[in-house]
């Protein structure tokens, strides 16, 4: 776990990700997701399962509870990169493959965001198991136990740099952060603060499954004149 | 024509930033006054017998001066520099030179009053000396006069764009009006 922590943490902290050092994942199986869109603070939890065959599928929560797979659209992965569209609303998802869990970003035509997932139990695609299953057992709430807030790095107000940045990571069941991914990073000048700052933070930790569950942290640095 | 830059002097300062609970040594000021003692051929040749080339045509005690200033002697370079300027024979470029000097050498020892005074005193002989508008946006900052600093520099961005030190003053400008924030969201 610390291992891979570190591993994760070195890779987003020097950007690594050519496809010779960061590892090519499949993106066939089942994956609780959550999805957050840009000006908006509520997010989207969804199952997604991608075949073997090329095809996509989401359990979308109704309430507490999914509902049953349905189909949304074929999934493409090329040069690394996995596409698809939800065609029900018709927002377009993008996922680089080497990245260490799957997600990305979305948009439509009116908006945007980022998705980022954890893998779940195959014995999930099946759709009679996933109609009983709770969103909790899957998605378990994320109550921050310590939050660590970047400094604004110096070089940075001394260029007058204004930016933001997006992480997103999977939180494991004992609360602890690992494998932290950028989706956005306006800047390398925020990269180093802002990633030490998610490593400094933690969760409380939930008993059984899921082992991990996904979860991201948007900063916006800010610069306001004094006076 | 030939230019000797025989004066390059450069004041280091470290400022060491206390932010948050990181220590940030941010800053090496490099406050640059730089004499470039013109000397066209016809000067040299004045200087020219035959089998003997005397190469320091220029003012000795304002040479000595600006080379005190360099090596961080501030009281002698500025003694020296004082002298030279009661000199006879001056040209307008050394003593515009000379009072940018002393200008920097008085913001370097944080005297920004007498650094002021001596740059708008460079800058009345020849307000195309993008140094001595840079070390009064200096001085200026001692003061925290952060409007007049920021005009002052961006007459000196106005003259030459490329020198460093103009975005080491401006960085500093920017510490000292610039309030930081960080905003988070969890996205859970």
């Amino acid at each position: 776990m610390v291992l891979a922590a570190v591993c994760g943490a070195t890779q987003a902290l020097f950007g690594a990700n050519d496809s010779t050092s960061a590892e090519i994942q499949s993106s066939v199986g089942v994956w609780g997701c959550m999805l957050y869109e840009h000006l908006a603070s509520d997010n989207e939890y969804v199952l997604m399962r991608f075949d073997p065959v090329g095809t996509t599928h989401f359990a979308r929560l109704s309430g507490d509870e999914f509902r049953g797979w349905a189909p949304v659209s074929g999934w493409t992965a090329r040069r690394n990169r996995l596409s698809f569209t939800d065609s029900r609303i018709g927002r377009e998802f993008e996922a680089d493959l080497r990245r260490s869990s799957l997600g990305g970003k979305w948009k439509t035509e009116t908006s945007s965001g980022g998705w980022w997932c954890a893998r779940l139990d195959n014995a999930l695609a099946d759709s009679q198991n996933v109609e009983s299953v709770n969103a909790k057992d899957v998605m378990p709430p994320l109550i921050p136990h310590a939050a660590s807030t970047p400094f604004y790095p110096l070089r940075a107000i001394r260029q007058a740099k204004k930016g933001h940045a997006t992480i997103c990571f999977l939180v494991e069941s004992t609360g602890v952060i690992v494998e932290p991914e950028f989706i956005e990073l306006s800047d390398e000048i925020f990269r180093e603060t802002t990633l030490r700052a998610v490593l400094a933070s933690s969760y409380r930790g939930w008993a059984g499954e899921p082992a991990a569950r996904p979860g991201c942290r948007t900063f916006d640095f800010e610069l306001d004149p004094i006076g | 024509m030939s230019l000797i830059d025989d004066s390059v002097y450069c004041c280091l300062d470290a400022i060491i930033i206390n932010m948050g609970n990181v220590l940030v040594s941010s800053l090496c000021m490099c406050l640059v006054t730089s004499v470039g003692w013109a000397q066209d051929e016809a000067a040299v040749d004045k200087f020219r017998t035959p089998g003997r080339i005397v190469l320091e045509s220029g003012n000795q005690l304002l040479s000595a001066g600006s080379q005190a200033l360099r090596a961080g002697a501030y009281d002698e370079g500025i003694r020296l520099t004082h002298l030279g300027l009661e000199q006879s024979g001056i040209s307008a470029y050394q003593r515009t030179a000379a009072l940018s000097n002393l200008c920097g050498a008085y913001a370097a020892k944080k005297a920004p009053d007498a650094a002021i005074e001596y740059c708008s005193q460079s800058l009345e002989i020849d307000n195309n000396n993008w140094r001595a508008f840079s070390n009064r946006a200096y001085a200026h900052w001692l003061k925290g006069m952060h409007t007049e600093a920021a005009s002052d520099l961006e007459a000196a961005a106005a003259i030459n764009p490329s020198a460093g030190e103009i975005e080491q003053i401006r960085g500093l400008i920017n510490q000292s009006t610039l309030q930081p924030r960080v905003n988070v969201e969890d996205r859970q």
